[in-house]
C-alpha cells in the first residue's frame, strides 16, 4: 500500500478557498488533502499512489454540503407508495393493491403525498375501500400536510387507539370510518413510526444516501425527530452516524434542551415549526393569503414559549435553529434570538434560521446584526417561483416577488447555506446552485461563485466545520466532487445540466459515473 | 355429575379454556368468532342466516349456510367434554344459541359488567375493591389481535364493543384515581394516572392532575418535571404549547420557591442520603464512603452489589443480590416467605439450595411465566426482609446491569413506592438506563 490514497490531476480544481484559487491537481493521504498545485508537482507522488485519476479537463469542487435534509423520512418515503399524482380514488386503490401484491402479508403499507383536493372525487378513501384492495395488510395513508390520515380496518384493529381521542371521524352508526385528524392522526402517526423497525429505516436511509452521493454530497445536515417526524429517526441517526458513508450532522428537532445536553450534542432544532408552509397556507403572513382570504397562516409558538426555549438552549451554549417561512414567524424567531443575546451575549453562536422565505428588509438587517446563518432552499424558486407558480398563486404577484431574496441577504454580509429540504425538493446541489444564479426574480440572483459557496464552505461554516471541510486546502479532508463541466465557464442557463461524474469522501471514491 | 367448565377471556388476547385446557388453537378463527358472538348473546338465540352473513359472503347464501353448518359442527365437537354428555351449543333449523342451562361458564366481559352494575359508583372501600377488580379483569382491549379479514360486519361489531368496554375501563380508572386521591393514597393515584397516560399521552388534563398530586405530596420538583413532560409531549406530538390554565399552575409553582413540607413517612436511617426517596444516584466516591459507613450502622441492613460489563448475562445482578441476601439474613427469616417463591428464585441461583436441601433445581417454568414469577418472588422476599428494619441496596457501576435485572428494579419501584427499601446506584449518570429511571421515578442525584 502506498502512502498516497488518491491523486487527481489534469483538471480544473476550484478550491473555494479565501482567494478562490484554481489549481489542477490534488493529492490525498490518510483521508486528508496533503498537497495540491497547478503544475506537474503531482508526478512526484505517482509511485506511492494507490489510485490515480486523470480528470481529462473535468472540474473538481469541495464535496457538497446539503444543509437541510430530512434523511430518514426521505428514505422511508422512497419505500412508500407515492400518491401525489393520483387523479381519482380508483387510481389510488389500484396503487395500493399493486403494492399489497408485492408486500408480505401483515406488513404495513404506507401511502404518502396524498391530497384529496387534487382528486376528481375530492374526498379521502374509506377504510372499507382500502380493506378491499389490501385485505392482508394494514394500510395507512398520510395526507400531504401530515395532519390527516386514513387507515384500513386491519390497521385500525391493530392500533391501540383510545376511542375517547379527539379526531376519530365516525359514520352515522358512530363507527370509525378510518379517517383520523388532529390528535388521533398524531397519535397514530407516532404509533406507526414507532413500529417501523430500524432495519426498514436503515434501508431507506441507505437508498437516500446513495442518491445524495450520486449528487456529489459528502456532508449533510439531517433534521430529525419531533413533530410530524419521530424521535426514533433522530435516535437512529445518533446511534449510526459513524457508519454512514458520508458525514451526517444531526439536528435533533426537539425543544427538550436537557435531552440534547445529555446526549452531549452541540446543536438543537431543525424543523421546529414556528409556522407551516405556503403550500398548505399555514406559513404565517402579515396579510391573508391571496387565494384564501380567510387565513393568514398559523404561529405554533407563543413568543413567550419560543423565547424560553431559545434562551435555555442559548445559555447552554447550543447552536439553535428553527423553521420560519412566513414574515410573522421570521419576526418571532428574530425577537427570540435578540432576547437571548440581550440576556446572555454570546460570540460566534452561529444560530440559524431554516427557510427564511419571506423576510422583510428590516428582518435581513436584524439577522445580519445577530450574526445569524440562514439555511435557504434556492430550489424552491425553481419549483414554485416562476410566473403562475405556487408562490404567485398563494401570495399574489406583489408578495411573490419578494421570496428568497438571496442577493439582498448576501449584500448585508450574511452567510447563506444551501439545503434541499429533501424530500420537498431533491437532494441536488447543482439544481440549487442553478436556481440561485438563475433566480426567477433577477434582482435576487447571485453570482456563480457565491452560489457554489452556499453548498461548500458556507455549509461547513453552518456546522462549525470550516477548518476541516468546505474548501480544497492542505490539511482539510479529501472530500471532493468531480463535475463534467466547469460552472464558472458554462452558460448560466445550463448549470442545471452539469453532471456529477464522481464523489470522493476522504480520498475514497464513493461514486463514479 | 361435575359440570363442564368453559372460560372465555375476551378482554386482551382471546383465551378459551374448556375444563382448564386451552382450546383456542384447535378451532378456526371463524368458529371462534361464532362462539364469541353466541356467548355475547348470553343464551339468546341468534339467527343462522345472520351468523352466516356475518362471517361469509352473503351474496352466496347457500355456501354461507354450508360453511356455518360445518363450523357449528366443529365448534360442538371441540366443546364436547370427555363424557360427551354436555353440549354448549344448541342448534335449531334456523337459529342457534349457547346453552346456559346447566353449564359452568365464565366470561370476563360479563364479570366486568356485573361488577359495574352492582357497584353503583359508590365511593366506599367496597367499591374501591370492585373497581380494582375491574382494572385487573381488563387485560387489554376487547378481542385484541383477533381480526378476521373480509368480514366487515364482524369487525365493525368488534370496534363497537371494543370502544364500549374501553370507555367503561377509562371511567373506572378515572374513578379509581379520584378515590385514591381523596383518600390521600397519592402514589396509587399516580400509578393509575400513568396507566391512563400510557393509553393516551395527549391528555393534558392528566398531566395537570399529576402536577396537583405531586404538589399535594410536597414534591415541587416532580410537579415541575410533569409540567416539562407535558410541554415536551404536546410540542412533539401536536406542536402546541400547554393551555393557559396549565401554564398558570406552572407559574404558581415557580413563584412559590419554598418547597411544601413533605408528606412522606420518614423511616429511621443512618446513611447520609435523602430519606424520602427510594432511588438515588450518587457519585462513585460517595458509594465507597457509603459502603464503609454501612458497616457501622445497626439500624438498617445494607446489601452491596456490583455490576460488570456482562449485560448479556441475564439476571446476573439479581443472582448476585440473591446471594447477598442469603449470606446476610438468617435462614429462618428467609424461610418465612412461601416455598413457591423460593422455587421460582431457584431458577436463577442455586444458592437457594443452601436454604432448602430438598428442592428440585429443574422445576419447570415456561419462558413467558418465568420472568413474572421470578420478579414476584424476589419482590416478596425484599418486602419480607425489609419489614423489620429498612434495607439499602447499593449498586456499583449501574450502567453494566443486565436487562432483566434492570427490568426488575423498575418493576419493584413501580409497585413498591412506599417500601422500606432504598436503592442507591453509582455509575455513568448519562447512561440510558439512568435516563430511563429519571423518566419514571424521582431519581435524587447527590
Amino acid at each position: 500500500m502506498g502512502k498516497i490514497d488518491l491523486i487527481v490531476y489534469n483538471g480544473t480544481v476550484l478550491t473555494i478557498d479565501d482567494n478562490n484559487t484554481i489549481c489542477n491537481w490534488i493529492a490525498v493521504s490518510q483521508g486528508k488533502i496533503m498537497d495540491l498545485g497547478d503544475d506537474e508537482g503531482y508526478k512526484k507522488y505517482l509511485k506511492e499512489a494507490n489510485e490515480v485519476l486523470n480528470l481529462n479537463g473535468k472540474t473538481v469542487l469541495p464535496g457538497f454540503y446539503d444543509s437541510h435534509v430530512h434523511l430518514v423520512q426521505t428514505g422511508l418515503n422512497m419505500l412508500d407508495v407515492d400518491l401525489s399524482n393520483v387523479k381519482n380514488i380508483n387510481e389510488l386503490l389500484g396503487l395500493i393493491e399493486k403494492k399489497a401484491q408485492n408486500t408480505p402479508s401483515g406488513e404495513l403499507i404506507r401511502g404518502i403525498g396524498f391530497d384529496e383536493l387534487r382528486l376528481e372525487e375530492q374526498r379521502m378513501p374509506t377504510r372499507y375501500e382500502l380493506d378491499d384492495c389490501a385485505p392482508n395488510n394494514p394500510v395507512w395513508i398520510n395526507r400531504v400536510e401530515y395532519h390527516t390520515s386514513v387507515v384500513n380496518s386491519l390497521a385500525l384493529h391493530q392500533l391501540s387507539l383510545p376511542y375517547n381521542l379527539e379526531g376519530i371521524v365516525r359514520d352515522e352508526r358512530n363507527l370509525p370510518i378510518g379517517l383520523l385528524t388532529g390528535k388521533a392522526s398524531a397519535l397514530v402517526r407516532n404509533q406507526i413510526f414507532n413500529t417501523i423497525p430500524d432495519q426498514t429505516r436503515l434501508k431507506g436511509i441507505n437508498e437516500a444516501l446513495n442518491k445524495a452521493v450520486e449528487n456529489g454530497i459528502t456532508t449533510l445536515n439531517a433534521m430529525e425527530g419531533g413533530f410530524t417526524f419521530h424521535d426514533k429517526d433522530a435516535e437512529l441517526i445518533f446511534k449510526n452516524k459513524e457508519v454512514f458513508p458520508i458525514d451526517v450532522v444531526l439536528y435533533y428537532q426537539t425543544v427538550n434542551v436537557e435531552k440534547i445536553l445529555n446526549k452531549k450534542l452541540s446543536r438543537i432544532g431543525g424543523c421546529i415549526f414556528l409556522d407551516g408552509s405556503f403550500g398548505s397556507r399555514t406559513a404565517a403572513l402579515t396579510e391573508p393569503y391571496s387565494d384564501d382570504f380567510s387565513t393568514g397562516g398559523v404561529l405554533y409558538f407563543s413568543q413567550e414559549d419560543l423565547n424560553e426555549f431559545v434562551l435555555n438552549a442559548h445559555i447552554n451554549r447550543l447552536q439553535v435553529t428553527v423553521h420560519a417561512i412566513g414574515t410573522r414567524a421570521i419576526e418571532q424567531i428574530l425577537n427570540a434570538y435578540e432576547y437571548a443575546q440581550s440576556i446572555y451575549p454570546r460570540e460566534d453562536h452561529r444560530h440559524r434560521i431554516e427557510h427564511f422565505e419571506l423576510p422583510r428588509e428590516d428582518h435581513i438587517e436584524r439577522a445580519a446584526q445577530l450574526g445569524l446563518i440562514l439555511c435557504m432552499q434556492p430550489a424552491y424558486e425553481y419549483f414554485w417561483g416562476n410566473p403562475g407558480g405556487m408562490y404567485e398563486t398563494r401570495l399574489g404577484p406583489e408578495r411573490s416577488r419578494k421570496t428568497n431574496p438571496l442577493k439582498k441577504i448576501l449584500e448585508k454580509g450574511i452567510t447563506v447555506t444551501g439545503g434541499s429540504d429533501s424530500d420537498v425538493t431533491p437532494m441536488n446541489p447543482i439544481l440549487g446552485i442553478h436556481t440561485a444564479v438563475n433566480h426567477p426574480k433577477e434582482e435576487y440572483a447571485v453570482d456563480i461563485m457565491q452560489a457554489l459557496k452556499f453548498y461548500t464552505i458556507n455549509g461547513a461554516k453552518a456546522v462549525f466545520e470550516e477548518k476541516q471541510k468546505g474548501s480544497i486546502e492542505v490539511g482539510k479532508l479529501g472530500d471532493l466532487v468531480i463535475l463534467d463541466q466547469n460552472p464558472l465557464n458554462i452558460n448560466k442557463a445550463r448549470i442545471k445540466d452539469i453532471n456529477v461524474m464522481a464523489t470522493i469522501k476522504e480520498g475514497n471514491i464513493l461514486f463514479m459515473r | 355429575m361435575e359440570l363442564a367448565k368453559l372460560e372465555i377471556y375476551m378482554l386482551g388476547n382471546l383465551k378459551i379454556l374448556l375444563n382448564n385446557q386451552p382450546i383456542t388453537d384447535q378451532m378456526s378463527n371463524k368458529a371462534i368468532g361464532i362462539l364469541c358472538y353466541l356467548v355475547f348473546h348470553k343464551g339468546k338465540p341468534v339467527s343462522r342466516d345472520k351468523l352466516a352473513s356475518f362471517f361469509w359472503d352473503s351474496s352466496n347464501i347457500e355456501a354461507a349456510r354450508y360453511n356455518l353448518r360445518y363450523n357449528l359442527w366443529s365448534l360442538r365437537k371441540n366443546l364436547m367434554d370427555d363424557n360427551d354428555e354436555y353440549e354448549f351449543i344448541v342448534t335449531h333449523k334456523d337459529r342457534c344459541k349457547l346453552n346456559l342451562d346447566c353449564s359452568d361458564i365464565y366470561v370476563d366481559v360479563f364479570e366486568m359488567e356485573d361488577i359495574l352494575k352492582a357497584n353503583q359508583q359508590k365511593e366506599d372501600s367496597n367499591s374501591l375493591i370492585q373497581l380494582e377488580k375491574i382494572k385487573n379483569i381488563y387485560r387489554g382491549d376487547f378481542l385484541e389481535g383477533f381480526y378476521i379479514k373480509n368480514c366487515p360486519e364482524w369487525n365493525d361489531w368488534i370496534f363497537f364493543e371494543r370502544e364500549r368496554f374501553q370507555r367503561k375501563y377509562f371511567e373506572v380508572l378515572h374513578q379509581l384515581t379520584s378515590i385514591y386521591k381523596n383518600n390521600e393514597k397519592y402514589f396509587k393515584s399516580i400509578e393509575i394516572l400513568e396507566e391512563m397516560l400510557r393509553c393516551n399521552p395527549l391528555q393534558e388534563e392528566l398531566y395537570v392532575e399529576l402536577i396537583k398530586i405531586y404538589l399535594e405530596l410536597g414534591d415541587r420538583n416532580a410537579a415541575l418535571n410533569q409540567y416539562k413532560r407535558c410541554c415536551n409531549v404536546l410540542r412533539q406530538e401536536l406542536n402546541v404549547g400547554p393551555m393557559d390554565s396549565t401554564k398558570k399552575i406552572y407559574e404558581e409553582i415557580q413563584k412559590n420557591d419554598k418547597p411544601h413540607e413533605t408528606r412522606f413517612q420518614e423511616t429511621e436511617r443512618d446513611l447520609p442520603y435523602d430519606k424520602s426517596v427510594t432511588i438515588q444516584l450518587i457519585e462513585k466516591d460517595k458509594m465507597r464512603k457509603l459502603i464503609r459507613e454501612s458497616k457501622e450502622t445497626h439500624h438498617q441492613t445494607t446489601l452491596f452489589t456490583e455490576c460488570y460489563p456482562v449485560q448479556e448475562l441475564s439476571y446476573y445482578w439479581v443472582s448476585n443480590l440473591l446471594r447477598e441476601i442469603i449470606k446476610t439474613f438468617d435462614g429462618k427469616k428467609l424461610k418465612e416467605i412461601p416455598l413457591y417463591y423460593w422455587k421460582d428464585l431457584l431458577r436463577i441461583d442455586l444458592s437457594v439450595l443452601n436454604l432448602f436441601e430438598v428442592m428440585d433445581p429443574y422445576y419447570q417454568l415456561t419462558p413467558e411465566t418465568e420472568k413474572n414469577r421470578i420478579f414476584h418472588g424476589l419482590e416478596q422476599l425484599l418486602s419480607h426482609i425489609s419489614d423489620e428494619q429498612p434495607l439499602s441496596i447499593l449498586i456499583h457501576e449501574f450502567q453494566w446491569i443486565d436487562e432483566n435485572s434492570f427490568q426488575f428494579i423498575k418493576y419493584f419501584l413501580f409497585r413498591n413506592k412506599e417500601a422500606k427499601v432504598a436503592i442507591v446506584i453509582a455509575g455513568d449518570p448519562n447512561d440510558g438506563k439512568v435516563e430511563e429511571l429519571k423518566k419514571y421515578f424521582r431519581l435524587r442525584e447527590i
